[in-house]
């Protein structure tokens, strides 16, 4: 997890933000998915966050169950998720790698095997959408047992003392969720005004990243400028792999073209 | 972080394994149920519902020709002659009752056989509450007369595609419409599953069932039976089974 503290401490002297780009492992294949996040490390990526096909998503809007719903259907597993990450690592040895997946999968075989097996293969942080804080601690304690960062989500509706049980759990990053409701680009990001990033980094949590409805780069500008550390888009870069599915000619260069755009927003 | 009120977990199963941003949601209904079980005002309201509307108690049956043994007496908790045809009607009466409670106007649910689509609509329009019950695409057509009655009683039915197209799709639609309407809508979950505080909550709106035969067994028969059976893993139960199973070390 030592990479997301390189990667923020590079990027406040260079006086920037991070852009970190969201797609399910394995969509649409496992050998185009390897094309697609090259691309998109290529573009200008700072850091990674990836999901594990699951069947049942129940944080993600249609654009991003599609997704799981072609990984699955192409035979997609998590040992081959972990197999595609381990390309992933050797292709780009210190950028910051985020897990973004269900309980269920990291429940099936064992808390503490799924940790030991991500670090394995390079995973820096775990971000469990559908454990709350309440529900946190067995998965916190396995992850920093295997030196995972512990991610976890600030809801526009937080209280004071979750804010503060967050910014004393959290490692690696703060994921501040845009606003209520599922991942999606159809729903806008509600963006958070300065006095709640700033009443959120009062409790000195992770650096907080925006996700949720964020599609261009005006908004990341906005998420920047008014405190976040950086911005996570998925549904947007999603959305390109499901136009362009059997065209990887036309597909690759509009994601690099795409996550540079976003970079160059930070 | 703020505690809650009641033990979420049975044993190792149970919790709350929803997104963090439901929790202000859950706790909020947890708050009001806890308030409501020791409001009389609001015990009296549903305790009249059940007898007056719903029809409760309903009768113990004993059977005539069930056995041909005559030592083997079976009774038969009559469930079935609840309005709206089954035990789902008492406690989304109870839950209906939660709704207005916490000022929410609209009411969302999943339905897999329909019994519990039925019974909510039946709830809301009772109690003027806007009512959408998601299902599954492929339970729509296996279950039209259900369906039908939904509809007749002034609910939305919205057909799920997604996945299987059955309740555990419809189940995950629910939930990710709850995610953006929580403010203003309440999730009546329809069985004894879910995130907490649902399973407890369903628990106890139906009780009744168990207090009225425990009472009609002592009084018909002078003692307790011998055996009790429930039919309980329903098609419904089973799918929805796999939330559960999210608890402790399943």
């Amino acid at each position: 997890m030592q990479r997301y503290q390189q990667m923020f401490s590079r990027l406040a002297t260079e006086g920037r933000g991070a852009f970190v780009p969201f797609v399910t492992l394995g969509d649409p294949n496992p050998e185009l998915s390897f094309e697609i996040i090259k691309a998109l490390i290529d573009g200008g990526a700072d850091a990674l966050e990836l999901g594990i096909p699951f069947s049942d998503p129940i944080a993600d809007g249609p654009t991003i169950q599609n997704a799981n719903i072609r990984a699955l259907a192409a035979g997609v597993t998590p040992a081959m998720s972990f197999e595609l990450i381990k390309k992933i690592r050797a292709y780009a040895a210190d950028i910051p790698i985020g897990l973004l997946l269900y309980s269920n999968l990291v429940m099936a075989k064992g808390v503490d095997g799924f940790y030991a097996v991500a670090a394995e293969a390079g995973v820096d942080s775990v971000l469990i959408a559908d454990v709350p804080l309440h529900e946190s601690k067995m998965f916190r304690q396995a992850a920093m047992a295997h030196n995972i960062a512990p991610i976890y989500i600030v809801p526009p509706n937080v209280d004071d003392d979750d804010l503060r049980a967050i910014a004393s759990y959290g490692r690696g990053y703060t994921y501040l969720l845009s606003r209520a409701g599922v991942t999606g680009a159809e729903t806008k990001a509600a963006m958070p005004t300065a006095e709640l990033i700033n009443r959120i980094r009062q409790y000195n949590p992770a650096p907080p990243l925006l996700g949720f409805g964020i599609s261009s780069p005006e908004q990341v500008r906005d998420a920047i400028a008014n405190g976040a550390a950086g911005a996570i888009s998925g549904s947007a870069i999603v959305k390109l792999i499901e136009q362009h599915l059997h065209e990887p000619a036309i597909l690759l260069p509009a994601l690099r073209h795409f996550a540079s755009a976003m970079k160059a927003a930070t | 972080m703020s505690e809650l009120k009641l033990n979420p977990y049975f044993g190792q199963y149970g919790g709350m394994f929803v997104p963090q941003l439901l929790v202000p949601a859950l706790k909020q209904l947890e708050a009001a149920f806890v308030d409501a079980q020791q409001d009389p005002a609001f015990l009296a309201e549903f305790q009249q519902l059940l007898t007056e509307y719903a029809g409760r108690p309903t009768p113990l049956t004993l059977t005539r020709n069930l056995s041909p043994n005559p030592l083997v007496k079976i009774y038969l908790k009559r469930e079935d002659l609840l309005h709206g045809g089954a035990h789902k009607t008492n406690q989304v009466l109870g839950q209906a009752l939660l709704t207005k409670r916490m000022g929410k106007k609209e009411v969302i649910a999943e339905t897999g056989a329909g019994q519990h689509g039925v019974a909510t609509a039946l709830a809301c329009a009772l109690l003027g509450l806007k009512c959408r019950i998601y299902m599954g695409a492929k339970d729509i057509e296996r279950q039209q007369p259900n369906v039908f009655r939904m509809k007749l009683m002034g609910a939305t039915v919205i057909p799920v595609t997604a996945g299987s197209g059955t309740l555990k799709d419809a189940v995950n639609e629910a939930m990710r419409d709850w995610s953006a309407t929580y403010d203003t809508t309440h999730y009546m979950l329809g069985t004894a599953a879910g995130p907490h505080p649902f399973p407890t909550i369903v628990r106890d709106f139906q009780r009744m069932i168990g207090e009225e035969a425990k009472a009609q067994i002592l009084k018909a028969e002078g003692k307790l039976p011998d055996a009790v059976i429930a039919r309980f893993y329903r098609r419904a139960e089973r799918e929805i089974n796999w939330r559960r199973a999210r608890g402790y070390g399943h």
